[in-house]
C-alpha cells in the first residue's frame, strides 16, 4: 500500500475515533442530566453538608459555582468546550478538579490492570495451545471446560475467596492495602482469572475453528507434526478473531478494576467511580466513563492498524467504514 | 500379508469381475484394500459409509472411483490419508506401500506423509493458509522433504516447481498471498505443493467439480501430464463418469458404500455388467448429449427421445424480451472501478419455448435472469415480461405482475424455509394471490404434488427433511402453483447429483409438454441444456456470442468460445 | 467393547509389522489410550447428566424466584439476636447472619429479586435488539447508518459502566439495575440480529417469497423474524448468566435495593466484614450465584448444539 493512502486511512480512522469519543460524552451527558433532578442538593449532601439542604444562600452559592444558571444546551457546551481543554469538571464530593481526582489514581488501576491483563494473555495462550495441541478427549475436554466454569464465577466472589484463601487461611499476602507489591498480587489474580477465561475462550475457538480448515488437513497429509502446524499456521490464524475482540478484554479489565478495587479498597479510579455513583457525584461518573471509552477507542484504533499487517486480506484502502 | 493377498483375489472374483482382463498395467501394488468397511458413530446413530470393499491399486496407473455424493468415496480417500474424523471406525484392513495401515497410530502415518498425498481442487483457497505467502508454504514442504536444503535452495526448488506446473512469472507469485491469486492459480499452487512432497500416489478429490468447464480441463492436463512423467499413481475421485471415461485407465463404480463394479474403464463403460453403472450411464448429461443431439455411433440409450425432433409449438409470441439491456455494477462507496455485468444486450424467449443461456460464473447470465425477475433493475434498456415493462412496475402492481413469471433456484435446500412444511411452501404463492379459500388451496396443493411426483405423505415434512431432488420438486410446484407463464429456472440441476439431475429434467420436459410453460433456462453446462433446449444463447463477459437453435450452435458452431465450451463438456 | 478389541487388533498389527522396535512402547501407549477413552466416554455419558442437573437446579431457582414463599418458610427479614452469626446446620441450612436472619430464607428472597430483575433486564434487551435490528438490516440506508453508528457508540463504553452510569442517573434499586442492564446489552442484540437478519435476506427462500408475490411486511414476520428467533434466543440464554452476574455486580456494589431487602450480590456484599469468623454468610450465596450462572451456561451451550 502506498504510503500518501495510509496517511490518508490513518487520519481519516483518527477522525472516527474522536468523533466516538465526542459521541460517547454525549450519550453519558445526556444519560446523566436525562431526568430534572435537584442538582444543588446532591452536591450539599455529597459534601456532606446537609444541613445547608434548605439554605438559600448555600445554594445560590453552588448554581453559581457549577454553572447552574445556564440553559441546558448552554451548560452542555460550556462542559464540552472545557473538556475539550482538559478540564472535566468539579467533583461534588471532592470540590477539586475530576481531571486531576483522576490523575492521582489513576496510576495505581493501570499498574494493577495491565500486570493483570498480561498474565491473563499469557494463561490464555498457554491454554489454548494445549488445549488444541493434546488430542487425548479426555485433556482437551478438561481444558475447554475452564474457561466457561471461570466465566460463570463472579470476580467479587473470586476475589473474596482468594482473600479468605491466601490472607485468612494461610495468611501469606494482606487482604487490604496499597504499597509493596504484595498488596498487589491478589487483585491482579482476581481481575485476570475474568479476563483470561474470556480470551482463551476466544482463543480456543479460533484455533479449533482453525484446526478443522482443509490447509490444516493438508499439511498433516504432507507430514507436518501437530506441534509444527500449530506454531506456523494455527497460533497467527487462530488469534485474529480474538484480536478483533480486544474492546471486549478492555471492558473486562474496567469491569475488574472496579471490582477488584471495591474488594480490597485499593484507591484507584475504580473505588473512585464507586464512591461517586454512592455520592451521585456526576462529573466524576462523567470523567471516568470517558476514559474508559477512550480506552476502548484506542485499544480499537490500535488493533485497526496493526490487523492488515498479520491478515494479509485486509488492506487499509479497500476497507470502507 | 499372504492372507490379505488372498482376501483380495477372493473378493475380486466375488464382485464377478475376475482378473481375466489381466490387469497388466502397472507394477507392484500401492494400495490394496481389503473387505473395508468404515462406520460412523455418532450420538444418534452409526453410518456405515463404505461397506465391505476390495480392491486393489498398483503403482504407475490411473484408477477413477466413480459414485454419487453420499456413496462414501470422499470416506475412502480420507481413509488413505488418514484424515479420519475419530468417531470413525474401521473394519477390516488395507495397506500402503505393502505395509498395513489399518489403525495406524499418528506417528505411524508420519512415515508415509508426503509418499501418499490428496489433491483437493475444490475451493482452492481454504487448502492454503491466507496468511502466509504460497511460496513460503511450499517452500516449507520442500524444506520438510529434504531438511539438508538450504533456504536459498528450497526458494529455487519452489520457482522451479511453480514454472513446472504452468505459474506465471514464478518469482512474483512467490511473493504473493492465496486471495491475490486467481482459482486456476490457486489451484495449480496446490499441484506444485503437492508435488514437492515427491509424493508416489496422489488422490484427486473431485478434481472437476464447482469449476468453470475451461478452467477444469487445463488443470486436469496438467495433472495428467505431470503424472505421467513422474510415474505417480493417480486415483481419481469424481462424480463425473465423463471426466472418469477421458481420464483414468480403471474404474472402480461405488453405490452406497458398496464397490459395485470394477474393472477397465473402457471395458466397464462400454459392458457394463451391474444395473446401476448403466444407470449412471443412462443419466449422465454428456453421454446423452451424444446420444440426442449428435447422434453420436453410440446409439444404445434407453428411451430418450429426441428433443430435438419434437413438435413445433404453434404460437411463436415473445414471452420475455431483453432490449439493448446494460447492467453496470459499481464497487462499494461508488470510487471503485466499474464492472460491466451487462453489455447491450437483446435477447428474446419464444412463448411455450425453451430458451437456454449458457455461459461461466461470472458472464452475467444470473444478471438477465434477476432483471427479467424485477429483483435488480437494468443500467439501460428495457425488460419486458409477457409484453410489459417490469420496471415500469412498483409495490402492489409489480407482485400483482409476478402472477405471470416466476423462479426456480439454484440451491434447492436453501429454497425453502427451514421453518416451513411442503404444504406452507406451496401455499405461499397461493395466499399470496388470493387463490381461492382454504379447501380449494387444499385441493390445489394435493395436485401439485401430485403433478410434481411426490407422495402426499410429503406434505407435513419440512425441507431438511427431503433430499436435494424432493426439495427441487417441491420449489417446482411452488413456482407452478399460480399456472404462470414463463418458468426461470437458475442453474435448476447444478446442485444435484446425477441420477437426480436427469429425473428433474425429465419432469421439467413433461411439465412443459403438458401446460405450455415458456421456459428460461440458465447453466454453465451445455450439456444440461442439450436436451431441453430450442433455442441457445451463449453469454461470455455480459455479451452475446451465439445466439441459434439448439442444432445450429451444436451442430456448426461459429463462434470460438462455443466451441471451446462444447470441447469442454467432457466424454466428447 | 468393541473399542478395547480394535485396541487389541492395533497392537497386534504393530508387533506383527516390526516386533522389536515397537512392542513395548505401543502396549503402553495403548493401554494408556484405552483407559483415557474409557474417561473420555465417561465424561461424555456425564455431560448428559450434567445437563439434567443443570436443568434441575435451573428449575429449582425459577421456583424459588417465582414462589420463594413456597421454597423458604422463614421470614427473610426477622432478625434474632440470640441466634447470631450460627453456621449452617438442620435449623438454618445456610446459617444466619449477624442480625440472626435466616440465609437460606434471604438467599431464596434474593433469588426473587436478582433472577426476576434479570429476566426483566434480558427482555429489555432482546426485545429492543430485536426492533432495531431487523429495522436496521431490512430497511438499510440511512436508517440502517443511523442506528449502527449509535449501537457502535454504546458499545464503545463498557458495559459495567454503562449501566452504571444509568444507574446513577435513574436511581438506584432493584428494578432500576434491571432496566440499566437491559438498556446496556441492547447494542448487543441489536448487532446480532441485524448480522442474522442480512444473511437470512440473502437466503434463496426470501428471494422465492418475494417472487411468490409475498408483502414485504410479511416476508419480516413470516420468514426473518422467525429464523432470526432461533439464533438469538440462544444468544440470550447465554447471556442470562452474564446479566445475572452483572445484576449481581451492581448489587454487591451497593446500588441495588436498600437493606434490610435481600439481594444476591447484597447478601455477599454483608457478609464481607465477617469473612474471618463467619465466612458461610458469604460464600454460601455466592457459591449458589456460582451455580446458577453455571447451569445456565450449561443450558444455553447444549441448545447452542442443538440449533447447528
Amino acid at each position: 500500500m502506498n504510503p500518501k493512502g495510509y496517511a490518508v486511512y490513518l487520519a481519516k480512522r483518527i477522525g472516527q475515533a474522536v468523533l466516538v469519543l465526542w459521541a460517547a460524552y454525549t450519550v453519558t451527558y445526556v444519560i446523566l442530566n436525562l431526568l430534572p433532578k435537584n442538582v444543588e442538593q446532591s452536591i450539599l449532601v455529597a459534601r456532606g453538608m446537609q444541613e445547608a439542604v434548605g439554605d438559600p444562600n448555600a445554594i445560590a452559592q453552588v448554581r453559581a459555582e457549577f454553572g447552574l444558571n445556564e440553559s441546558p444546551v448552554r451548560h452542555y457546551f460550556s462542559v464540552l468546550f472545557a473538556a475539550l481543554h482538559g478540564d472535566l469538571g468539579t467533583s461534588y464530593q471532592y470540590g477539586s478538579n475530576v481531571a486531576s481526582l483522576i490523575a492521582t489514581r489513576l496510576g495505581m488501576t493501570i499498574s494493577v490492570s495491565l500486570l493483570a491483563v498480561l498474565l491473563a494473555v499469557v494463561v490464555a495462550f498457554a491454554l489454548a495451545f494445549a488445549a488444541s495441541y493434546f488430542r487425548q478427549k479426555t485433556i482437551r475436554a478438561i481444558l475447554q471446560s475452564l474457561p466457561t466454569l471461570s466465566v460463570s464465577v463472579p470476580t467479587f466472589w473470586i476475589g473474596l475467596l482468594l482473600m479468605q484463601v491466601f490472607s485468612f487461611w494461610l495468611g501469606l499476602l494482606p487482604s487490604i492495602g496499597q504499597t509493596g507489591w504484595k498488596t498487589m498480587v491478589l487483585p491482579v489474580v482476581t481481575m485476570a482469572i475474568p479476563v483470561s477465561a474470556m480470551l482463551s475462550k476466544l482463543l480456543m475457538d479460533g484455533f479449533d475453528t482453525v484446526m478443522r480448515e482443509p490447509f490444516i488437513v493438508a499439511a498433516k497429509a504432507h507430514g507436518f507434526s501437530r506441534r509444527s502446524i500449530i506454531v506456523s499456521h494455527v497460533i497467527k490464524n487462530g488469534s485474529l478473531p480474538a484480536l478483533t475482540m480486544l474492546g471486549l478484554i478492555v471492558g473486562g479489565t474496567v469491569n475488574g478494576a472496579i471490582v477488584a478495587e471495591t474488594v480490597f479498597s485499593r484507591q484507584g479510579v475504580g473505588l473512585l467511580i464507586q464512591q461517586a455513583v454512592q455520592n451521585q457525584d456526576f462529573p466524576v461518573v462523567q470523567g471516568v466513563v470517558l476514559l474508559a471509552a477512550a480506552a476502548f477507542v484506542v485499544v480499537n484504533l490500535v488493533v485497526d492498524l496493526i490487523y492488515p499487517l498479520l491478515d494479509p486480506r485486509i488492506s487499509h484502502t479497500a476497507k470502507e467504514v | 500379508m499372504s492372507g490379505i493377498d488372498n482376501d483380495i483375489i477372493g473378493g475380486n472374483n466375488a464382485i464377478g469381475n475376475g482378473n481375466n482382463s489381466g490387469a497388466t498395467i502397472g507394477g507392484e501394488p500401492v494400495i490394496e484394500v481389503s473387505h473395508l468397511s468404515v462406520t460412523y458413530h455418532s450420538a444418534r446413530r452409526d453410518v456405515t459409509a463404505v461397506d465391505d470393499v476390495t480392491f486393489t491399486v498398483r503403482r504407475g496407473d490411473t484408477v477413477g472411483i466413480v459414485g454419487e455424493s453420499g456413496s462414501g468415496k470422499s470416506t475412502l480417500v480420507d481413509t488413505f490419508l488418514g484424515i479420519l474424523p475419530q468417531n470413525a471406525d474401521i473394519t477390516g484392513s488395507f495397506s500402503l506401500f505393502g505395509e498395513d495401515f489399518t489403525h495406524a497410530a499418528e506417528h505411524e502415518w508420519r512415515r508415509v506423509r508426503g509418499r501418499i498425498l490428496g489433491f483437493v481442487p475444490q475451493d482452492p483457497r481454504t487448502n492454503l493458509d491466507p496468511t502466509m505467502t504460497v511460496g513460503r508454504q511450499t517452500e516449507q514442504i520442500v524444506r520438510l522433504r529434504h531438511p539438508e536444503r538450504s533456504r536459498q535452495e528450497a526458494r529455487e526448488r519452489v520457482v522451479e516447481l511453480f514454472t513446472e506446473v504452468g505459474i506465471d512469472r514464478p518469482e512474483l507469485r512467490y511473493r504473493q498471498y492465496p486471495h491475490e491469486l486467481s482459482g486456476g492459480l490457486q489451484q495449480r499452487v496446490l499441484i506444485a505443493q503437492a508435488l514437492a512432497s515427491e509424493p508416489e500416489i496422489i488422490v484427486a478429490d473431485e478434481p472437476t467439480s464447482a469449476l468453470d468447464v475451461t478452467v477444469q480441463k487445463r488443470i486436469l492436463d496438467v495433472l495428467e501430464s505431470l503424472v505421467r512423467k513422474r510415474g505417480i499413481t493417480l486415483v481419481m475421485i469424481t462424480h463425473d463418469l465423463a471426466v472418469a471415461s477421458d481420464r483414468t485407465r480403471r474404474l472402480l463404480v461405488i453405490h452406497n458404500g458398496r464397490l459395485v463394479e470394477q474393472g477397465d474403464t473402457r471395458q466397464v463403460l462400454d459392458h457394463p455388467k451391474e444395473s446401476y453403472t448403466r444407470h449412471l450411464l443412462a443419466c449422465a448429461p454428456a453421454f446423452q448429449v451424444r446420444d440426442n443431439v449428435l447422434d453420436d455411433e453410440r446409439g444404445e440409450h434407453d428411451g430418450h427421445e429426441n428433443r430435438a425432433e419434437s413438435v413445433e409449438p404453434s404460437d411463436d409470441g415473445i414471452a420475455v424480451n431483453w432490449n439493448d439491456v446494460s447492467k453496470v455494477y459499481h464497487e462499494r462507496g461508488g470510487r471503485g472501478e466499474a464492472f460491466n455485468a451487462l453489455d447491450h444486450v437483446s435477447l428474446t424467449a419464444r412463448t411455450g419455448r425453451t430458451l437456454a443461456i449458457v455461459g461461466e460464473s461470472g458472464s452475467g447470465k444470473s444478471t438477465l435472469l434477476r432483471l427479467a425477475l424485477a429483483l435488480s433493475a437494468p443500467t439501460s434498456g428495457t425488460v419486458l415480461v409477457d409484453g410489459r415493462n417490469i420496471h415500469e412496475l412498483h409495490g402492489r402492481a409489480l407482485r400483482a405482475e409476478r402472477r405471470n413469471f416466476q423462479l426456480v433456484q439454484q440451491n434447492p435446500f436453501d429454497s425453502l424455509d427451514p421453518n416451513y412444511t411442503v404444504r406452507k411452501v406451496i401455499d405461499e404463492p397461493l395466499r399470496s394471490f388470493g387463490y381461492g379459500n382454504r379447501r380449494r388451496r387444499s385441493q390445489r396443493i394435493a395436485e401439485l404434488l401430485d403433478r410434481v411426483s411426490l407422495p402426499a405423505r410429503l406434505l407435513d415434512a419440512k425441507g431438511s427433511e427431503l433430499s436435494g431432488g424432493q426439495c427441487q420438486r417441491v420449489a417446482i410446484a411452488r413456482a407452478l402453483a399460480i399456472s404462470p407463464k414463463i418458468l426461470f429456472l437458475d442453474e435448476p440441476v447444478s446442485a444435484l447429483d446425477v441420477s437426480v439431475q436427469s429425473q428433474i429434467l425429465d419432469l421439467l420436459k413433461d411439465l412443459q409438454e403438458s401446460l405450455g410453460v415458456t421456459y428460461v433456462f440458465v447453466s454453465h453446462d451445455l450439456a444440461v441444456v442439450a436436451g431441453l433446449a430450442d433455442d441457445i444463447a451463449v453469454l461470455e463477459h455480459g455479451s452475446i456470442v451465439e445466439h441459434g437453435s439448439v442444432e445450429d450452435v451444436f451442430g456448426h458452431p461459429r463462434n470460438a468460445y462455443t466451441k471451446k465450451l462444447l470441447d469442454a463438456i467432457p466424454g466428447r | 467393547m468393541s473399542s478395547a478389541l480394535q485396541i487389541e487388533s492395533t497392537v497386534d498389527a504393530a508387533v506383527k509389522a516390526s516386533p522389536e522396535t515397537r512392542s513395548l512402547p505401543v502396549r503402553v501407549r495403548a493401554s494408556i489410550g484405552t483407559a483415557l477413552r474409557g474417561i473420555g466416554d465417561g465424561l461424555r455419558a456425564h455431560s448428559g447428566v450434567s445437563t439434567t442437573l443443570a436443568g434441575l437446579f435451573t428449575v429449582v431457582i425459577l421456583i424459588a424466584s417465582f414462589l420463594p414463599s413456597l421454597v423458604a418458610r422463614k421470614d427473610p427479614y426477622a432478625t434474632d439476636p440470640a441466634h447470631m452469626f450460627q453456621a449452617p446446620s438442620a435449623a438454618h441450612w445456610f446459617g444466619t447472619d449477624q442480625l440472626g436472619r435466616d440465609l437460606f430464607a434471604r438467599t431464596v428472597y434474593g433469588a426473587h429479586a436478582t433472577v426476576t430483575a434479570s429476566l426483566l433486564s434480558l427482555a429489555i434487551a432482546v426485545v429492543g435488539g430485536l426492533i432495531i435490528g431487523i429495522a436496521s438490516a431490512y430497511v438499510g440506508g440511512i436508517v440502517d447508518t443511523v442506528l449502527m453508528r449509535a449501537v457502535d457508540v454504546l458499545l464503545s463504553i463498557p458495559g459495567l459502566l454503562l449501566s452504571i452510569t444509568i444507574v446513577t442517573a435513574i436511581g438506584f434499586g432493584t428494578t432500576p439495575v434491571a432496566v440499566a442492564i437491559g438498556v446496556a446489552s441492547l447494542p448487543g442484540f441489536a448487532r446480532t440480529t441485524r448480522a442474522q437478519t442480512l444473511k437470512i435476506r440473502n437466503r434463496a427462500y426470501v428471494e422465492a417469497a418475494v417472487v411468490s408475490g409475498v408483502s414485504p411486511l410479511r416476508i419480516v414476520f413470516s420468514h426473518i423474524l422467525r429464523n432470526v428467533l432461533g439464533p438469538v434466543s440462544v444468544l440470550a440464554m447465554l447471556d442470562f448468566g452474564a446479566v445475572i452476574m452483572s445484576v449481581a455486580t451492581l448489587s454487591f456494589l451497593g446500588f441495588g435495593a436498600k437493606p434490610p431487602a435481600a439481594e444476591w450480590g447484597s447478601l455477599i456484599n454483608d457478609g464481607r466484614n465477617y469473612l474471618i469468623t463467619s465466612l458461610w454468610i458469604s460464600l454460601i450465596p455466592g457459591f449458589v450465584v456460582v451455580l446458577t450462572v453455571l447451569s445456565a451456561t450449561v443450558l444455553a451451550n447444549n441448545l447452542k448444539r442443538g440449533e447447528r
